[in-house]
């Protein structure tokens, strides 16, 4: 071997040496500043949590505590106005004014002084969530930078090795007799080392990206936030608009301007920034479902089915997109067998995941029964309007439906079957047993006077269920369940015994809250009616 | 002649090879322990951090409870003064009179009970009751007890890892060096005084830069 062939390669080593070093400099840069992401995120999270306790505890004051207050004296004037007591009347809103000082939720801006109603929802928006919302993104975008460092050092460790090789190669071609061998082994460590501090200026070059550091992004994403929270939803556009413009690449800031569209009632508007969100790289079931139900909105039901079905392989624990999968193949005009079978799957993973809860001794989440009673008021809806014709509930007109009347009764009995699944779920924690032998009539709501009424007005405290049935047992679970437009009402559940018999009529009273003469909340009322887990009845009202 | 010129050229780079491989190592040991106690005070900022926020946490759930029980008591005890009032107006053995009786005593034993939920310190001269004093007080007793500041540990924190990226980037001309002290002794004479005065000026230039971070950082 030639002196000259081993001073290159002497020379060689040292330069590849030198790269190595220069690399796993980079690389120790890259551990300190993972390390720095790390702290970071950990202590956001430690800020959320105390962030969070800290406010809800205010939060749970203001409304349980002083609003509550407020309300007690408002009341008692209301029962002392309706017995024509005026100066006690007087007495007890005196009162309700002073309470007025113990909160800021009683206070401009959140109170106003005309209706006499607090914003809630501003106040939670303004006192507790944009806090939340800054926090939450913070602690997202360290834990992104965390993740790009992590990258970066797993990546330096590979060009690392590389150049190790290549030295070792280098190496070997000094100690080889063979000059053709020689001649090989130091080109090739040479490739290997050109290679890998290519690689590792490649990855140097590239920039972490970090969101902390993009003035005013997070700002108007949290402001956007805080819009959309209170169904300010152009100025929620707007401000997330700005976010978006301070940082094109904000995932986030795209979905949530999408919420924002959709929920202003534009979902063929909203398409793009999912569509784009999901360009970023974003691919989560929830995402997939949103613009799924978006394009559902806009009656495109193919790019509707394959985003739902997309969601179903991303996460097949999400009841919501089998669900949705369902309604969509079922005004989509699909044959019933495959609606049937977007339910059965979703039951089938309701009863699993209520039995896996049980199983490890903890509680089933309600998301399950919620999840449930979402899809039995979504086919609801449907067969309102294959009967009735178009309301405002209506979610897919009857002209975009590829259904006929006819149709009504099976999605009917689908809808009682769910709603049978979520109640005898959520009691019994199994499916209902076998088919209900009670029968019960229509469930008509009525006044003291036993007249039938589809609307009250807005000072009603009670009204009354009547119905007719068959076959009922006393002793039996009787579950009232009550939703106003569109959400139940939990605070006006009734779960007892069945005490009227096998059979005959009944009334049941219904006070909005027993023992008192606080009227029922305006809205669209549904209530429902179960024995034993089985769905029997229901009946609608409406407090105006 | 030459021959031993060319053995004192050989040793001298040997020398020099030695001494900023043992820079090096030495600059490699301060920036290791720097990021060591960059770690510690990170893990510092973190303990402080969390009792910080434990604390906020149990104090406001703690203040608020106290809140609530003041507005209780207020409330009941304006509706007693309230009835109290009105049962002037009444004669004493009317119906009326002794249903406000009765709703008087409820009123006065629940305010009376809930006086007891709360601590006075915190009630102001006219009524109102300082819940972000009380929530100030909770937490600078707590402080007495521990740490909860943790700017200062992150701010050390940060300080340090400034130091090691400082260090490890002193070590990049070291290490060049010790390429120009190989082609020292691989090249022609020519050049290699050269190559040595480069390498011995990047030598002399790192340890001046380490000194340097290492006593100003």
């Amino acid at each position: 071997m030639s002196n000259a062939f081993k001073r290159i390669v002497a020379v060689l080593i040292a330069c590849v040496a030198a790269m190595t070093s220069v690399v796993a400099l980079w690389q120790s840069n890259a551990t300190e500043m993972d390390a720095q992401a790390s702290r970071d995120f950990q202590r956001y999270s430690l800020e959320v949590i105390g962030t969070g306790v800290s406010s809800y505890a205010q939060l749970g004051f203001d409304f349980n505590r002083a609003y509550a207050a407020w309300e007690f004296f408002n009341q008692l004037a209301l029962n002392a106005e309706r017995a024509g007591d005026q100066q006690s009347a007087a007495r007890y809103r005196s009162l309700a004014e002073r309470m007025r000082a113990f909160s800021p939720l009683l206070q401009s801006p959140y109170f106003d002084q005309a209706s006499q109603t607090s914003d809630l929802t501003r106040y939670t928006a303004e006192r507790v969530l944009i806090d939340l919302a800054r926090l939450n993104e913070l602690f997202t975008a360290a834990l992104r930078v965390r993740e790009a460092w992590d990258n970066k050092t797993s990546a330096y460790a590979i060009h690392q090795t590389l150049l190790s090789v290549s030295l070792f190669l280098l190496g070997l071609a000094l100690t080889l007799t063979s000059r053709l061998m020689a001649r090989l082994f130091a080109v090739l460590g040479v490739i290997i080392a050109l290679l890998a501090s290519a690689a590792a200026l490649g990855t140097w070059l590239t920039p972490v990206r970090d969101l902390r550091r993009v003035p005013n992004a997070i700002e108007a994403f949290v402001e956007g936030v805080s819009w959309s929270v209170r169904g300010e939803y152009e100025k929620a556009m707007e401000a997330l608009g700005r976010a978006i413009a301070a940082a094109p690449d904000y995932t986030e800031a795209y979905v949530q301007r999408a919420i924002a569209t959709d929920a202003s009632g534009k979902p063929e508007q909203a398409i793009p920034d999912y569509e784009k969100a999901r360009q970023l790289g974003s691919r989560s079931a929830q995402l997939a479902g949103a613009l799924a139900w978006a394009y559902a909105r806009t009656y495109q039901y193919e790019p509707a089915l394959r985003l739902y079905e997309e969601a179903t392989r991303i996460d097949p624990n999400e009841i919501w997109a089998y669900f949705d999968l369902g309604l969509v193949r079922l005004v989509s005009g699909a044959p019933f067998e495959q609606v049937q079978a977007a339910y059965d799957q979703a039951a089938a993973l309701a009863v699993r995941l209520t039995a896996e809860s049980r199983a490890s001794g903890g509680a089933p989440p309600s998301y399950l029964w919620n999840a449930l009673d979402d899809a039995s008021i979504q086919l609801d809806r449907v067969v309102r309007t294959l009967r009735q014709g178009n309301s405002d509930d209506t979610v897919f007109p009857l002209e975009t439906m590829r259904l006929t009347p006819e149709q009504a009764a099976p999605i009917e009995a689908l809808s009682h079957r769910l709603k049978s699944l979520a109640v005898s779920l959520e009691y019994y924690g199994t499916p209902p047993a076998a088919a209900p032998t009670a029968r019960f009539g229509t469930l008509q709501v009525t006044d003291s006077e036993g007249v039938e009424r589809q609307s009250f007005s807005a000072d009603t405290a009670t009204v009354w269920l009547e119905m007719t049935f068959s076959g009922a047992r006393d002793g039996s679970d009787l579950v009232i369940k009550f939703f106003r437009n569109g959400v139940e009402e939990s605070s006006l559940r009734i779960f007892k015994s069945w005490e009227h018999g096998i059979q005959g009529s009944a009334r049941i009273e219904i006070a909005a809250s027993e023992g008192s003469n606080v009227a029922f909340e305006v809205g669209d009322y549904v209530v429902e009616l179960y024995l034993d887990g089985q769905f029997m009845a229901s009946g609608r009202f409406r407090v105006e | 002649m030459s021959d031993n010129s060319d053995q004192a050229f050989e040793v001298l780079v040997a020398v020099l090879i030695a001494l900023s491989s043992l820079i090096i190592a030495f600059i490699s040991w301060r920036a290791f322990a720097a990021g060591n106690a960059s770690g510690d005070a990170d893990f510092a900022g973190m303990s402080a951090m969390l009792a910080a926020e434990e604390t906020r946490a149990t104090n406001a759930i703690l203040a608020y409870e106290s809140y609530g029980a003041y507005l209780t008591y207020r409330q009941h005890r304006e509706l007693a003064m309230s009835l109290q009032d009105a049962l002037k107006d009444l004669p004493e053995l009317s119906l009326e009179a002794a249903a406000l009786r009765a709703q008087l005593d409820l009123a006065k034993v629940t305010s009376a009970i809930q006086q007891q939920r709360f601590s006075r310190r915190f009630v102001q001269r006219d009524g109102s009751y300082d819940i972000d004093k009380q929530l100030s007080t909770l937490y600078a007793d707590r402080a007495q007890q521990r740490n909860l500041n943790a700017a200062p540990s992150f701010a050390e924190a940060d300080r340090l890892r400034l130091k090691v990226s400082w260090l490890q980037g002193t070590v990049i001309p070291l290490t060049v060096s010790l390429i120009f002290f190989t082609l020292a002794e691989a090249l022609s004479r020519r050049l290699r005084w050269l190559m040595l005065s480069i390498g011995a000026l990047l030598l002399l230039g790192g340890t001046i830069a380490f000194l340097y971070f290492e006593l100003t950082l």
